[in-house]
């Protein structure tokens, strides 16, 4: 308490100054906060899809009409589009291979909750690196007989709960029991069948999940018949994985069948694509980022000096009243990392409703302990630096000196 | 209580723009005396007034505080001893302008273990005796310039020190105020505080007991004052 108020006694000098730092350091928190955040979330993409890309994973987007209406504004003429129908297409592959598409329908629980349910294959589910709250893991979780189970986003589900409910397929009711076989961890992110791109990349394809919104396993789901995505939502992906036992040839034949319904990109180009995309996002990035932190540590570096030696008077009497060099030191510490900590509150309070409200905040907000620990960083280098100066700068400064260059003041 | 034996300190030491500060100074100060420091300016009286508020280093000589040489004691050591032993006064008022006259009288206090309510009581008591007990919560720059004087003179009394060095402590002030501010530090030497003043205006030094005069940083003169 003490130190805070002879430390804050150097502030108090200059307020409008400090007033102007805090400003400016609450910004240049808010844009690390940003960038880093979205570095993140392309990273945490890719690392989703770690499992994926190991594998001989397809993305099928199938060109029907309709896709192609959207696509084009309808402009196009379209005559040589085959009708797509993926057990055809199916039966036409080699070795079986799981073709996953997506299937969203509503469920509702005894309790009053709902969820809209998103069924994909095990193997797609399974694939995922899904990021899970506590140490429950999805590969553990085995098939029940009558059971669905279920991976939540938020809302109170927790790993293993039960619940009883129904199902709205199509026009029927379909009565059901569920299980939670995981809950995510933020970002609630999974590998969605409904965006595109030219370039397909993780972050292109992995989509948040809606607090209101779940992955189902589609292997639980009763024996009822299914529409298929392509009629449900207009949009027709599939996620194909090749059985391994194939032979190059019989891949190959696979990938020409695929091919001929609509455009193929495989893990590996996937990946390609989610590498080439962080680094250029690093490459365009990382001169705002070390813009930012210079200019952060040399405004408070300067402005600390600044005050240092508008200050010798002060300091000056504290040494002549008993403070030890020590002690100046520490007064110097609190007084930046008081100015350092009123920048970073509020940095992280716009940081915290913006993720809580993520639809209010400008840029989308990931924050994640990487999101912390960065920020942690930057503010220790910020309090570091500027305390190295001014450490540098009394050190230089015998007491008789401070003294003298008080009595010219 | 303190010897000066043969100090000799030069600034700039070994440059073409040498300046010697002192030479060859010896000096004791006894408990309770009443010392002025007379010269002229350039004298050397400042340096002299640092090197005993332990704040400059010399190059030759020896600075014996209750017979232990200061030269030896480390930098915390010579903080600790100027937080207990030595108050010191400057011409100046030296008050931090953000902080009222208590907080300013405080401030010795604020590096010692004292709480805060025994800090605010000793600076109550300290400003009592100097007569401006009622502005304790002014802010230093509302006070007057002599005001401010007995605020910094409170400072230097609140740690009830054994020796007080007052550098010019009525350079500011008009002659009424200079002569208050006088009185005040001769009744503080009566409670058994040393009082080293100095000064170059001889009705200053004839309030002392010993007039030192220095010259060319040397001491010509060490007489007893006959009041």
């Amino acid at each position: 308490m003490r130190l805070f108020k002879l430390a804050f006694g150097l502030i108090y000098r200059h307020m409008l100054l400090h007033a102007a730092l805090i400003i400016q350091m609450t910004a240049v928190f808010l844009i690390l906060a940003n960038i880093v955040s979205t570095i993140c979330l392309n990273l945490y993409s890719g690392n989703m899809m770690k499992n994926i890309f190991t594998q001989d994973f397809y993305r099928l987007e199938v060109l029907t009409e309709r896709f192609l209406r959207v696509s084009t504004g309808g402009m196009t003429d379209i005559s040589e589009i085959e009708a797509f129908d993926p057990e055809k297409v199916r039966g036409e592959l080699k070795g079986d291979p799981v073709f996953c598409n997506e299937y969203v329908y509503p469920a509702f629980f005894a309790d009053g909750r709902c969820l809209d349910l998103i069924f994909q294959d095990e193997r797609l589910i399974k694939n995922t690196n899904f990021l899970l709250r506590g140490t429950a893991n999805i590969e553990a979780s085995e098939k029940e007989e009558g059971v669905i189970r279920i991976i939540t986003a938020g809302g109170n589900y927790k790993t293993g709960d039960s619940l009883r409910g129904y199902i709205e397929v199509e026009d029927k009711t379909v009565e059901c029991e569920f299980k939670v076989a995981g809950t995510l961890k933020k970002p609630y992110s999974y590998l969605s069948a409904t965006n595109s791109a030219v370039s397909l990349s993780a972050s292109v394809i992995a989509e948040e999940l809606m607090p209101g919104q779940a992955i189902a396993f589609l292997d639980d789901m009763p024996d009822v018949t299914l529409k298929s995505a392509n009629d449900y939502s207009g949009f027709c992906i599939y996620h194909v994985f090749f059985d391994d036992s194939l032979t190059s040839k019989e891949k190959a034949g696979n990938l020409a069948t695929l091919q001929k319904y609509g455009s193929v990109t495989s893990a590996k180009e996937i990946e390609e694509n989610t590498k080439k995309e962080i680094s250029i996002w690093l490459e365009k990035k990382l001169p705002s980022l070390i813009f930012a932190a210079v200019i952060a540590v040399s405004g408070l570096s300067a402005v600390s000096l600044i005050n240092i030696s508008g200050n010798m008077n002060t300091f000056s009497l504290y040494c002549l009243s008993g403070c030890t060099k020590k002690r100046l030191y520490a007064i110097i510490l609190v007084y930046i990392l008081f100015i350092v900590s009123v920048s970073f509150i509020p940095a992280i309070g716009v940081l915290l409703i913006s993720g809580f409200f993520r639809r209010l905040a400008a840029a989308f907000v990931f924050i994640n302990h990487y999101t912390f620990i960065t920020l942690g960083i930057t503010a220790l280098t910020l309090i570091l630096i500027p305390v190295l100066f001014s450490l540098f700068a009394f050190r230089r400064k015998p007491l008789r000196a401070m003294i003298l260059d008080y009595k010219k003041q | 209580m303190i010897e000066l034996k043969n100090i000799y300190k030069t600034y700039n030491l070994g440059q073409p723009n040498a300046v010697v500060a002192l030479n060859d100074v010896s000096l004791k100060i006894e408990e309770g005396e009443f010392i002025a420091i007379i010269g002229k300016s350039g004298a050397g009286k400042s340096t002299l007034m640092h090197i005993l508020a332990c704040v400059e280093d010399y190059e030759k000589g020896e600075y014996l505080f209750d017979d232990q040489p200061v030269s030896k004691l480390s930098e915390s050591k010579k903080a600790k001893l100027r937080n207990k032993s030595i108050g010191t006064v400057f011409q100046d008022y030296s008050l931090i302008e953000t902080f009222s006259a208590g907080e300013n009288t405080e401030l010795p206090l604020m590096f010692t273990r004292c709480s805060k309510k025994e800090r605010k009581q000793r600076a109550e008591n300290a400003l009592r005796e100097v007569g401006i007990s009622k502005l304790y919560d002014q802010n230093a720059l509302k006070l007057s310039g002599g005001q401010r004087q007995r605020a910094a003179i409170a400072r230097a009394m609140i740690i009830k020190p054994r020796i007080i060095l007052a550098d010019e402590p009525t350079g500011a002030l008009d002659s009424e105020t200079s002569k208050q501010i006088m009185q005040l530090l001769t009744r503080i030497n009566k409670t058994g505080a040393a009082v080293v003043i100095i000064t170059h205006e001889k009705e200053i030094s004839d309030y002392c007991n010993r007039k030192i005069v220095i010259s060319d940083g040397r001491i010509v003169s060490d007489t007893l004052n006959e009041k």
